[in-house]
């Protein structure tokens, strides 16, 4: 659609060229008189082209990468079933296949949690490993592509067992050494016989878990170590599951996941049938569709600056041309053919801009990706692998959005340029300074003012209006401005509507208690950034006036600096256009790197509130969990508490369809140790603090807590799902078994993943068994180093599968994460920084040759050459600083506000990253200097005859 | 008010001359062609003189003016400004020395467009390091001089033509330079508007400012108090006002 748009625009301006030659040559005749420049214009404007490609290649290797996960531990599996015995499963299993359904696979399986582990001198061991029973040699067909089961042969003997290469990378195994198995408090010698791939039913995984630690055992092996079990109900029993690959392959099967779920209900009577395959593959083209978003938001202020830079070329064009246009008017050119030429000439930057654009765009995709692997590869078990991957209609996309905005862009600008007064344009007198608004301007303020409250109003009170909510006051205060200008009088209106916008942009949000960001919609920070920018920089520009008499007063005397000034305090427009270029791409850098400054300051601070009173996190194996008193028998731990953890499923009011997120069960002993903080204006109805919360929780068996980030998949803002007082229902993923709880409560943070809170009884009562007390959270002695008890916790309980992490190496592994991907959100905005620092170039250039005879003029005069060059250095370096000012000033505001309004969390410190910032502006000085340094030095060696020679 | 002073450096009753040129050459070179636009010209302007340069278009006028002032480097010759060789001083010398002694009025105006009047008036003094506040009180004077005391905080565009070179000539006036060119001053103006230039730069070089004025305007060269026909580069003929 968009690429239609796309070519309709460059073929409207190819028809233009063929069927006009005379406007043709004036338009080609600029772009190729001056090759350099033309080259700098199509440098700031592909810019934008390639952060938008970037941007959408960027979520294609995300999807990608996410749907490679699929293949290796999906494989040809569709849907699966669990049942409550292996034979239940079977049976149902030989039904589908002897049915006509519309499968090509269904086969049984049985599985166990257990501890894999070598001895020997270096010990090393698999906490989380899953033991498989299933029928191998009927395995390898399954799904009809031998190549996709990842498994082959026949079934391991009494004493084999066949690994996944996780597995024997875990235990630095190979085939023919031996490895113990821990399953329900039983050891068992194996001896590794084969080695399979992470893929397909090999690879066969549905945790959260990006690695496929499996390994199959004989028949029987799982139904041994269960028997003779005291407490059933405290071990996670095995599960029993039916696979079923749906016909087609491994990715296409996943259409046909509706029907076959039908088929499979009529067929079995199984209910809860989980569409595997089809959620991983839609949360892959979400998680991608996410992360594209989310750079395109950041990037947007890079298309933004770039867009700015296209206007002012065209502006500038325009003026330099003046008298060139009124003459060819006079001559007959009507305004239209104006118009075109402009177009004409949009077209002749736009095309390369758009191919070059989409080409550099790959290279930022790829760039991005470079950086990013490790960022999402430094996970552990919950790595994943980016893998560079790119579609055709993201690079069309890409290229025609690109397109689109330009040549969109210039044809704005040219309907408003080309309105020439022909005599004036002669002799270059000045557009009239209008006394009295005209009747049109005041009935477009009327429009917009009225739209401006249509859209405020709409926006209050809805989730999705936060578009109207953040521009319809600004909409309103502008669109008064020349419906009131005579009585007012402009410059005070638009000095009034500006402040009012900007103050509106930086407290709006709390005066309307939280309805600029409450959607989770990136977009909407872009906006808000948006309005403050154009806001400040319009008060800026009405405010010239004082500026200049505070410079004629204390610069008087330096000429250089007087005269650098007096160019970009008389041309309003264009300095306002290159300060807002400036000050966007300012802003968000400066707003990023506040916010990961911000977030690496709080690790001593979301330690506390996490950890609460304890050290140290354990996971044990469900099927073999410590108890909390043999932990606490190891030397250094203080206490232990005990959580009742596992995943089930959830639904919110807005969250329908049923996603997986952890739940513990905790108990007194939990409560009183110390437990994680809570957001403290999330507290529900009657609890005024944390510790009536817990208590509550405790006594009430219908209440939850719930954490940050419930139900978020992937990166990007999160998004609330549930608010405190609302319900959520648990369901069982085995027995579908469910139930209501509301939610009284949130935690701060949450990269424990021990998620939804309940009372240990009300957890267990829907979830029994599959929820063992397997986790638990551990406090050290005072004097005791919580490193060293985590490797004896993790050496003494080897066969319990245990794991063990300080809750403080636990978080700052978090934020490393977190820190690395904010430097890459930098890298990926000094894209923009370079648009805003072309633009300086373009425009100085611009600037000289608009002034060749003038400098004459000062030659004559007696200004030194140094002088001269000088000025013009001023004139830019001062317009970059201006921007650098506006965007640093505007960011701290911003990011102040959002901080302490809480909408990052409780507590948050503000910190202000000076060092950085001061590196940040000194680095765009420099650059913007550097940029005008060649047009600065031209203009000083100008011969003063020979400029004084220049024709008008 | 302003009274430009006669300078007599050797005291010897006759004044030196502000400007002396000898046997100077300028050749202007494009690609494989060449003009000499000036060949082996000399010439010397008095102080209080109000020389005319007449001569057709392309007769070597305008490259004389930038010659002779400096603003253009010459092939050969010498050129003596106030009893300095101007062609042998760096460009920023040059350039103090231009701030200080001379004044320029061009055809087309040539005012900066984003300063004011007066701001365009006190330039070259500021450039000669007047303080600021007496510059700007010395500017308004001089546009006051030339008749456009109303008019001081305008910008350019926002005057006629007329007024536009009536700032140009206070301008020229206004750092009390010992020599003012004028390039065709009248050209860009209708012919009562140019009368008008013409009588106010008289009336300035009867308060005693030396002026060479060139033009290719018989009835203004005319009036000049000795007139310089150029043809082809070359002085073609010198006579004294009445002579013609
Ligand atoms: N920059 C230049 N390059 C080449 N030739 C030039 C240049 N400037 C002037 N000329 C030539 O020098 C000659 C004298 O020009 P000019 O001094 O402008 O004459 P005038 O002012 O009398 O009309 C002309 O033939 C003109 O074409
Ligand atoms: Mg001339």
């Amino acid at each position: 659609m968009i690429l239609a748009f796309a070519v309709v625009l460059l073929g409207v301006a190819l028809v233009l060229m063929v069927r006009r030659p005379i406007l043709r040559r004036l338009a080609v005749r600029d772009a190729t008189r001056r090759p350099g420049e033309t080259v700098l214009v199509i440098a700031g404007s592909l810019l934008g082209t390639a952060i938008i490609t970037g941007s959408f290649i960027v979520g294609d290797t995300l999807d990608a990468s996410i749907t490679a996960t699929a293949t290796q531990q999906l494989g040809p599996v569709d849907e699966v079933v669990m049942f409550t015995s292996a034979e239940e499963a079977s049976a149902a299993a030989e039904a589908l296949r002897a049915s006509d359904a519309v499968v090509d696979g269904a086969i049984a399986m049985s599985s166990a949690r257990a501890a894999l582990y070598t001895t020997g001198s270096e010990p090393k061991a698999e906490p989380g490993a899953r033991l498989i029973e299933m029928d191998i040699e009927a395995a390898t067909s399954f799904g009809g592509d031998p190549g996709q089961t990842g498994v082959d042969g026949s079934d391991p003997a009494g004493d084999e067992v066949f690994i996944t290469q996780d597995v024997a990378l875990a235990l630095e195994v190979g085939v023919g050494d031996e490895i113990t198995a821990s399953l329900y408090g039983v050891e068992k010698r194996l001896r590794v016989e084969r080695i399979f791939p992470r893929l397909g039913l090999a690879g066969f995984w549905t945790g959260f878990e990006t690695i496929s630690p499996n390994a199959f055992v004989a028949p029987g092996t799982i139904a041994a170590a269960l028997e003779g079990q005291q407490d059933p109900s405290v071990r996670t029993p095995p599960s029993h599951l039916l696979l079923v690959s749906n016909e087609g392959d491994v990715e296409d099967g996943a259409v046909l996941t509706d029907r076959v779920t039908r088929e499979i209900e009529e067929i079995t009577g199984a209910t809860n049938i989980d569409p595997v395959k089809k959620d991983r593959l839609d949360s892959a083209q979400t998680q991608g569709d996410q992360f594209s978003e989310f750079f395109l938001a950041i990037g947007a202020f890079a298309v933004i600056a770039g867009i700015l830079l296209l206007v002012q070329i065209f502006v500038m064009l325009a003026e330099e041309r003046k008298s060139q246009l009124g003459m060819l008017r006079a001559v007959g050119l009507k305004r239209s053919d104006l118009v075109r030429s402009f177009y004409m000439q949009g077209g002749i930057y736009g095309l390369p801009a758009g191919i070059f654009g989409t080409l550099l765009g790959i290279g930022v995709g790829w760039a991005i990706v470079k950086v990013a692997a490790p960022i999402f590869g430094g996970f552990g078990d919950f790595s994943l692998d980016l893998t560079f991957a790119l579609e055709t209609s993201s690079l069309i996309a890409g290229f025609s959005i690109g397109v689109v905005i330009a040549l969109a862009t210039v044809f704005l600008t040219s309907l408003r340029i080309s309105r020439v007064n022909i005599i004036r344009a002669i002799r270059d007198l000045p557009e009239p300074t209008r006394i009295r608004p005209r009747k049109r301007s005041m009935i477009a303020g009327g429009v917009v003012a009225i739209l401006g409250v249509m859209s405020l109003l709409s926006g209050l009170g809805n989730e999705q209006g936060w578009a109207g909510v953040i521009v319809g006051p600004g909409m309103i205060a502008y669109g008064l401005v020349p419906l009131f200008s005579r009585v007012v009088g402009t410059h005070r209106l638009l000095i009034g509507a500006s402040i009012g916008s900007l103050a509106w942009g930086a407290f709006g949000n709390e005066i309307t208690s939280g309805a600029f960001y409450d959607s989770g919609d990136i977009f909407a920070f872009v906006l808000v950034g948006l309005l403050l920018n154009v806001a400040a920089v319009i008060l800026l520009t009405q405010l010239q006036d004082a500026i200049g008499a505070v410079v004629r007063r204390f610069g008087a005397k330096r000429l250089s600096l007087r005269l650098g000034l007096a160019y970009p305090l008389a041309r309003r427009f264009r300095t306002g256009l290159t300060l807002a270029m400036f000050s966007l791409v300012i802003f968000t850098m400066v707003f990023i790197s506040i916010l990961s400054n911000v977030f690496s300051g709080q690790i001593d601070n979301t330690v506390k509130d996490e950890a609460g009173g304890y050290d140290i996190l354990v996971d044990s194996l469900g099927t073999d969990p410590p108890s909390a008193a043999a932990l606490e028998g190891v030397e250094g731990v203080d206490r232990a508490a005990t959580l009742y953890f596992g995943t089930a499923q959830f639904t919110t009011p807005r969250s329908r369809d049923p996603k997986p997120w952890t739940t513990s069960g905790v108990d007194e002993t939990f409560v009183e140790i110390g437990p994680p903080n809570l957001t403290d204006d999330d507290l529900a109805e009657g609890i005024s603090n944390d510790e009536q919360a817990w208590a509550r929780l405790l006594e009430d068996d219908e209440a939850a807590i719930v954490p940050p980030f419930f139900l978020n998949e992937g990166g990007g803002p999160s998004i609330e799902y549930v608010r405190t007082g609302e319900q959520i229902t648990i369901i069982d993923p085995v027995t579908g078994k469910s139930a209501e709880r509301t939610v009284i409560a949130m935690t701060d943070d949450d990269s424990a993943f021990s998620g939804v809170y309940m009372n240990s009884d009300s957890l267990r009562d829907v979830m029994g068994a599959q929820v063992p007390p397997s986790r638990f959270y551990v406090s050290v002695d005072g004097d005791a180093d919580a490193e060293s008890v985590v490797r004896s916790l993790q050496g003494e309980f080897v066969r319990n599968g245990v794991e063990a992490v300080t809750f403080r190496s636990r978080i700052e592994d978090f934020q490393q994460g977190s820190l690395q991907f904010f430097r890459l959100m930098q890298g990926y905005l000094a894209l923009g920084l370079a648009v805003g620092i072309a633009g300086i170039g373009v425009v100085m250039v611009r600037a000289v040759r608009e002034r060749r005879r003038q400098v004459g003029v000062l030659r004559s005069l007696g200004f030194r050459p140094l002088m001269i060059g000088t000025a013009f250095v001023i004139e830019s370096t001062l317009t970059a600083l201006t921007g650098v000012v506006i965007g640093v000033a505007l960011a701290i505001v911003t990011a102040r506000q959002l901080i302490l309004n809480g909408e990052f969390g409780d507590g948050i410190e503000f910190i202000v990253p000076w060092s950085e910032l001061l590196i940040l502006a000194a680095i765009s000085m420099v650059a913007s200097l550097l940029a005008t340094m060649w047009p600065a030095r031209q203009a000083s060696q100008i011969p003063p005859a020979v400029a004084l020679r220049i024709a008008d | 008010m302003l009274a430009y002073e006669r300078t007599d450096v050797s005291g010897s009753g006759v004044p030196d001359p502000i400007l002396v040129a000898k046997g100077v050459r300028k050749t202007y070179r494009t690609g494989a062609e060449s003009v000499e636009a000036l060949k082996d010209l000399s010439i010397s302007v008095q102080p209080g003189e109000f020389v005319g340069v007449m001569g057709p278009s392309g007769s070597g006028k305008t490259t004389l003016l930038n010659c002779l002032s400096g603003l253009d480097d010459i092939d050969s010759g010498e050129v003596w400004v106030q009893g300095e060789l101007i062609h042998s001083m760096s460009d920023a010398r040059r350039s103090t020395h231009r701030a200080k002694e001379m004044g320029f009025i061009f055809q087309s105006f040539n005012l900066i467009p984003v300063f004011s009047a007066a701001e365009n008036v006190e330039l070259p003094l500021l450039l000669a390091g007047v303080a600021p506040s007496e510059a700007r009180k010395r500017a308004v004077a001089t546009l006051d001089r030339v008749g456009l005391g109303h008019r001081i905080s305008h910008r350019p565009n926002e005057l006629s033509g007329g007024e536009q070179q009536r700032v140009t000539v206070a301008r020229a006036l206004a750092g009390e330079p010992s020599l003012v060119w004028a390039d065709e001053p009248t050209g860009n103006l209708d012919s009562e508007t140019a009368g008008s230039i013409v009588e106010l730069l008289h009336e300035l070089n009867r308060d005693g400012l030396t002026l060479v004025l060139v033009t290719h305007d018989r009835a203004i060269g005319e009036t000049a108090s000795r007139l310089v026909q150029m043809r082809d580069g070359e002085v073609e003929a010198t006579s004294l006002k009445g002579a013609v």
